[in-house]
């Protein structure tokens, strides 16, 4: 077999799957995410099984204002979640905004709605 | 910053590299990895300055297609993988396409290439950080690919200055990891070296395309480890998931996939002493890809602690299973490893270990206790031999046995001796070669048998073929030429012929004519050619069997020096070894009464000769006197002999063994004194060595053994009269020998020390017989029709053991193939054994000495036991019985500690103030899960199941468990909720109500649970309570009871060790090759009884 490139898909796939290897590490990324956001109250709601929902609520700004140092840095946490998960959706409102924007993100990272 | 943006390429490149090539060890993983997935054959990782400045991997692969040059190193470009879907069915070590690209940017990097078509050239690669091709060139270069990673992490200040600091770590974590690959790669030889700087290259270990993963480690790790390992071979059967699985999952795998998983590798001895002390040595694969399995390694150490508590295993564990069965894409050094369906294999894996632990039971360090021999030993069995065969022909049979024993085993010189009038004798009669015969064949039919026994691990089966082959010559020999002794002689060459061989024929071989046939071997080489005329001339006239026999054989030659063995041993190797050599010294000691001389032996060999002239040959043989002054250099062995028969005829009274060496005595004296005469001085020195040895050892024997062993002469009834004998020449002896001694002093100095030592030896080993106790009283209460029904099973075990016996050896035969040596010597006992032991009786009021009757033999009931010690028939003795020390007090103490730790219920001490426990919600869990467990221990729990107080704060403590010398804490509970939740959730108490449980439910549950887990101090104190409640050191037993303690054995979890560690049972010896012993040596009959002392007769009789 010679040598060729990967599929992107492919490359996604695999990448994702060793990011995020288990319920552990998703849970771990977003609230990675929220302690960024200068979050003071996190929520973590996770089903029996670990494993139809996980929801992590935060009361954070956005990363705008400080800069420092960051939980997270690769930029890989979200995009593997949507490649993981049969759903990601991110619920956000930004300070000083009337509505919360939901987004709703398919397999390959872009936003659907 | 606060938006979010692309990360750009280039740290997108460098982050995912860092990812990729963490240290040392991923550089050199990946590399191997590529070389395996090539289907290298041969390996070679060259490491400079331990991986600082370079680290190179060369292989002999496929090597790499010119059109790949360019896409080689890009990131996700691979030749192994093309879509994720074929992840599930990978069959390579690599898949993501990322290693070299990731080099590319972490090091400078090169590839050197060639592939098969491509001739003796082969092209060198060099690549930009990005991976892209920079330039190619045309070098030299075999079939195969070298990949050279050289400053690693050069533009990573920080992990290079790690890298640097912590180098020999790292450098110790990659052997490690190459250790794993190099024994589980079979068929691929893998060699690493090191180069520090501008020194030495230095192989640091490697192997040779072995077939075998055992050779792979053996190799990596010395041969001695994988003596101690045992094979593991597991069959795991999976049950596909029941409804947990989804359909959707379930569509995923395929139900015709294979759900069996198999583990295969090694695995230490589930024996205390064979394992190790850390749990450095612990490899997994999945599908031979070494990976790290947390769980898995958990569950084999805690089996293997529950076996071995003192000590980790060695295990080398191959998990073959299914690709669909785990996920590698897990981490990117793919050392972690998803297992679906963990729990379940862990649970099977338990299982199976525990079974194949079983059944291992426990091999016990085999006792290497062996009758000990000595060589003074010999001559009195010789002279016997002699004494008979002059007075009665119809003792002889009971000699052979003596001989072989004894003599045998004694000096060379002696035996020859013995030969020579013992084949004189016997050859008139005519019988003698017929009972030679039968002697030999006797140690050769024992030979076969004994390749089972298990003395020594390492020696090989090709020594123990040697040692029948020359067997086999010999006793073709043996019937060709009438004198026995010649055959033995014949062997003795043989076997020293190589030495070492011999001497591990001997350890393992309990039978000992090999031994002294070495010394006459040595003296037939030397003397060879100038004796054969001598001899006819000398022999001719008195002896014609001598003369035969010296023809043939007894021209001494010492050739090498002696090594004196240093410590006497307990092992009878040791002990063997140091015999062996020892009759080949040069060096010759006398030891008259108290005083030794010892003399070098110089080129020439005639000893014996001399003595014989001035006394003997005077008298007897004057005509040949002169002949035999030429030819005296010539003629050692032949020398003693003659001078034996000689003295013996002089004497005229009956010489016991006591006489003949006595004799020698005097000859060695005479020669001495005649040394003047003597042609050669090295001669007489020769010959005073021979016979000073001789003598020393068997006057040393005599003086110390004699007690004990003249009784056997008792047929005879002159004991006293050679007693006296003994005596007076003692004293003639002194008298000469204190002229020798002044002669002799100066070479006498060395080795005078060494036969001190072995003196002391000696003495040492009488002692330590005269302490081993006999249970001298039986009582017999029996009738007549007991008896017979005694007598009756009695026949039928004596049948089957023949039957067995020939079974078995069959069956060795067939089995030596497929188990490997190791195995067949070590020894196991398995727990049914102790149903099967025999009480022999009780050793030092602390010690039940039991038999393990040969595994063939129908285990006897309790009743047909009694019957026969009652009886105390000799009972057949097989080879394969083995005699078991067993610790009273640790293995009453080990049963009433399983018993406690089974069935006792703390009881609880109610706190005046509930304690309300803070708790982890997962504790919690554990504590409603586990009621029993938890009342069990002592500890009473009051959970509030209403559901209004939040998690963790649910349960209550009421009560502590109490005892008087032990204060529990809370700690305690806490202890005992962490082995709850380590031992599995498959606690069968979730069943019951929680809440406290009632002691009848309890028991209930703990037949149905077995194991309770105790927290440290509980089990403190069980061990405590079962150590005062037991049979005591001291304490005597009856019969009955060291039969309940001996079978409760059987029945016990792990009966091997008390539960404060001590060994409850020791190997003594094996039966087999155990002849007589200190205190029964000498009794009439003894020996020809089979081993059983008839002390009812021996009492009676004196």
């Amino acid at each position: 077999m010679p040598i060729q490139v990967l599929p992107r898909t492919t490359v996604r796939q695999i990448g994702s799957s060793q990011s995020i290897s288990s319920p552990t590490s998703v849970v771990k990324e977003l609230i990675d995410n929220a302690l960024d956001a200068r979050a003071t109250s996190i929520f973590i709601e996770i089903a029996s099984n670990t494993l139809d929902t996980i929801v992590v609520r935060d009361n954070g700004h956005d990363l705008s204002t400080i800069g420092g140092k960051w939980l997270g840095f690769r930029g890989e946490a979200l995009a593997s979640l949507a490649e993981l998960s049969g759903e990601l959706k991110i619920l956000t409102r930004v300070e000083g905004e009337e509505v919360a924007v939901c987004l709703k993100i398919g397999k390959d990272g872009e936003i659907q709605k | 910053m606060a938006t979010i943006k692309p990360i750009e390429g280039r740290s997108v490149h460098q982050i995912q590299s860092g990812q990729v090539i963490v240290d040392l060890c991923s550089v050199v993983k990946e590399l191997v990895e590529n070389s395996l997935d090539a289907r290298a054959t041969s390996i070679d990782v060259r490491f400079k300055n331990y991986g600082l400045d370079s680290i190179e991997v060369q292989d002999n692969g496929a090597g790499i297609a010119s059109e790949d040059f360019e896409t080689i190193a890009l990131k996700h470009y691979t030749s192994k993988l093309s879509n994720y879907a074929d992840l599930s069915t990978l069959q390579t070590f690599g898949f993501r396409g990322e290693a070299l690209s990731s080099l590319c940017a972490l090091s400078k990097f090169h590839i050197i290439t060639a592939r098969a078509s491509d001739g003796p050239k082969g092209t060198r690669l060099e690549f930009e950080p990005s991976g892209k091709l920079k330039e190619t060139s045309v070098v030299a270069s075999q079939k195969g690919t070298i990949v050279a990673v050289e400053n690693l992490f050069y533009n990573l200040p920080v992990r290079r200055r790690e890298l640097e600091k912590n180098i020999k770590r790292e450098y110790g974590k990659v052997l490690n990891l190459l250790h794993a690959y190099a024994c589980i790669s079979t068929g691929v030889r893998v060699a690493v070296s090191q180069q520090i700087s501008k020194g030495k290259k230095v192989v640091v270990f490697s192997t040779k395309a072995n077939t075998t993963t055992k050779e792979n480690i053996s190799q990596v790790y010395g041969a001695k480890t994988v003596l101690a390992l045992v094979p593991l071979d597991l069959k795991l059967e999976m049950n596909p998931l029941g409804g947990a699985a989804s359909s959707s999952v379930k569509a995923n795998i395929p139900d015709d996939t294979s759900r069996e998983v198999h583990i295969s590798g090694h695995i230490s001895r589930p024996v205390v002493g064979e394992g190790r002390s850390t749990p450095d040595r612990q490899m997994f694969f999945v599908n031979s890809r070494p990976c790290a399995l947390p769980q898995v390694t958990k569950a084999f150490n805690e089996v293997y602690k529950s076996y071995n508590v003192t000590q980790s295993a060695f295990i080398f564990a191959n998990l073959v299973m299914d690709t669909n069965a785990y996920d590698v894409n897990v981490s990117p050094d793919k050392r972690t490893i998803l297992l679906h369906d963990q729990s379940m294999l862990l649970e099977k894996l338990k299982e199976c270990l525990v079974d194949l632990f079983e059944n291992h039971d426990q091999s016990v360090p085999q006792s290497q206790f062996a009758p000990r021999k000595l060589p003074g030993y010999k001559p009195l069995s010789t002279s016997r031999e002699t004494s008979k065969g002059d007075e009665e022909n119809a003792t002889r049979e009971t000699i052979p046995t003596s001989t072989e024993d004894g003599g045998q085993e004694g000096n060379e010189t002696q035996t020859s001796t013995v030969d020579s009038t013992g084949d004189a004798t016997t050859q008139e009669d005519g019988a003698p070669i017929s009972f030679i015969k039968t002697f030999v064949e006797r140690n050769a039919d024992s030979r076969r048998e004994k390749p089972q026994m298990p003395t020594r691990p390492a020696t090989n089966v090709n020594c123990v073929s040697k040692s029948k082959q020359n067997l086999i010559r010999s006793l073709e020999r043996a019937q060709r030429e009438p004198s026995a002794e010649s055959d033995q002689q014949e062997d003795n060459e043989k076997a020293s012929e190589d030495k070492d061989e011999m001497i591990i024929d001997d350890e393992m071989i309990p039978t000992q004519e090999v031994h002294v046939p070495r010394i006459v071997e040595d003296f037939n080489a030397r003397i060879a050619s100038p004796k054969t005329i001598a001899n006819p001339q000398k022999d001719t006239s008195p002896h014609p069997p001598l003369f035969t026999h010296t023809s043939e054989t007894p021209i001494p030659v010492i050739s090498t020096p002696q090594k004196m063995p240093s410590s006497q041993n307990t092992i009878q190797n040791a002990f063997d070894r140091m015999r062996m050599k020892r009759t080949p010294q040069q060096t010759a000691t006398i030891t008259v009464g108290d005083r030794t001389s010892i003399v070098t032996i110089g080129s020439s060999t005639n000893k014996r000769r001399r003595i014989h002239e001035p006394q003997f040959f005077t008298g007897d043989e004057g005509p040949s006197s002169s002949l035999f002054s030429r030819k005296k250099k010539s003629f050692a062995a032949p020398g003693t002999e003659i001078e034996v028969s000689d003295v013996e005829e002089e004497i005229n009274d009956v010489l016991e063994e006591d006489g003949d060496s006595g004799e020698e005595v005097k000859g060695s004296v005479a020669d001495v004194t005649t040394l003047d005469h003597a042609a050669s001085p090295r001669s007489d020195n020769d010959a005073k060595l021979y016979a000073e040895r001789s003598e020393e050892e068997s006057e040393k024997e005599d003086e110390q053994s004699s007690s004990d062993k003249r009784p056997v002469d008792a047929d005879v009834g002159d004991t006293d009269d050679e007693y006296i004998d003994e005596e007076e020449k003692k004293a003639r002896e002194d008298a000469r020998v204190t002229d020798m001694i002044a002669k002799a002093e100066e070479a006498a100095a060395r080795p005078s020390s060494d036969n001190l030592k072995r003196a002391t030896n000696v003495f040492k080993s009488g002692n330590t017989r005269k302490h081993s106790t006999l249970k001298l009283v039986q009582q017999l209460d029996t009738t007549v029709t007991k008896i017979e029904a005694g007598l009756i099973s009695l026949n039928q075990a004596i049948h089957d053991c023949m039957r067995s016996s020939n079974n078995d050896k069959k069956a060795t035969e067939v089995s030596t193939a497929d188990t490997s040596p190791e195995e067949r010597l070590s020894l196991t006992v398995s727990k049914s054994d102790f149903g099967r032991m025999s009480i022999i009786g009780q050793f030092n009021l602390g010690f039940i000495l039991t038999v393990r009757p040969a595994s063939t033999s129908s285990p006897p009931a309790n009743d047909s036991l009694g019957k026969r010690t009652l009886l105390r028939t000799p009972t057949v003795r097989s080879v394969d019985d083995e005699l078991f020390i067993i610790d009273q007090h640790a293995s009453d103490e080990k049963y009433n500690f399983e018993r406690l730790r089974r069935e006792t219920i703390l009881q609880p001490q109610r706190l005046v103030r509930p304690l309300q426990l803070e708790l982890t919600a997962v504790e919690e869990e554990v504590i409603i899960n586990n009621p029993a467990a938890i009342a069990a221990n002592g500890f009473q729990v009051e959970i509030d199941e209403s559901g209004e107080r939040p998690v963790g704060r649910c349960c209550r403590l009421l009560g502590l468990p109490m005892s008087r010398e032990v204060t529990f804490t809370t700690e305690d509970l806490e202890e005992l909720i962490a082995l709850l939740s380590e031992s599995g959730t498959s606690s069968s108490s979730a069943l019951l109500s929680p809440g406290i449980v009632s002691a009848s439910t309890l028991l209930s549950l703990n037949h149905l649970n077995q194991h309770i887990p105790r927290p440290s101090k509980v089990r403190r104190l069980l061990a405590m309570r079962a150590c005062r409640g037991s049979i005591m050191i001291g304490k005597t037993l009856t019969e009955k009871q060291m039969r309940t303690v001996v079978r409760n054995l059987g029945d016990l979890e792990k009966p091997w060790n008390c539960p404060h560690g001590r060994p409850t049972m020791r190997h003594l010896t094996a039966l087999g090759t155990w002849e007589g012993w200190g205190e029964g040596d000498g009794l009439v009959g003894m020996e020809r009884d089979g081993g059983k002392v008839n002390w009812r007769e021996y009492v009676e009789g004196r």
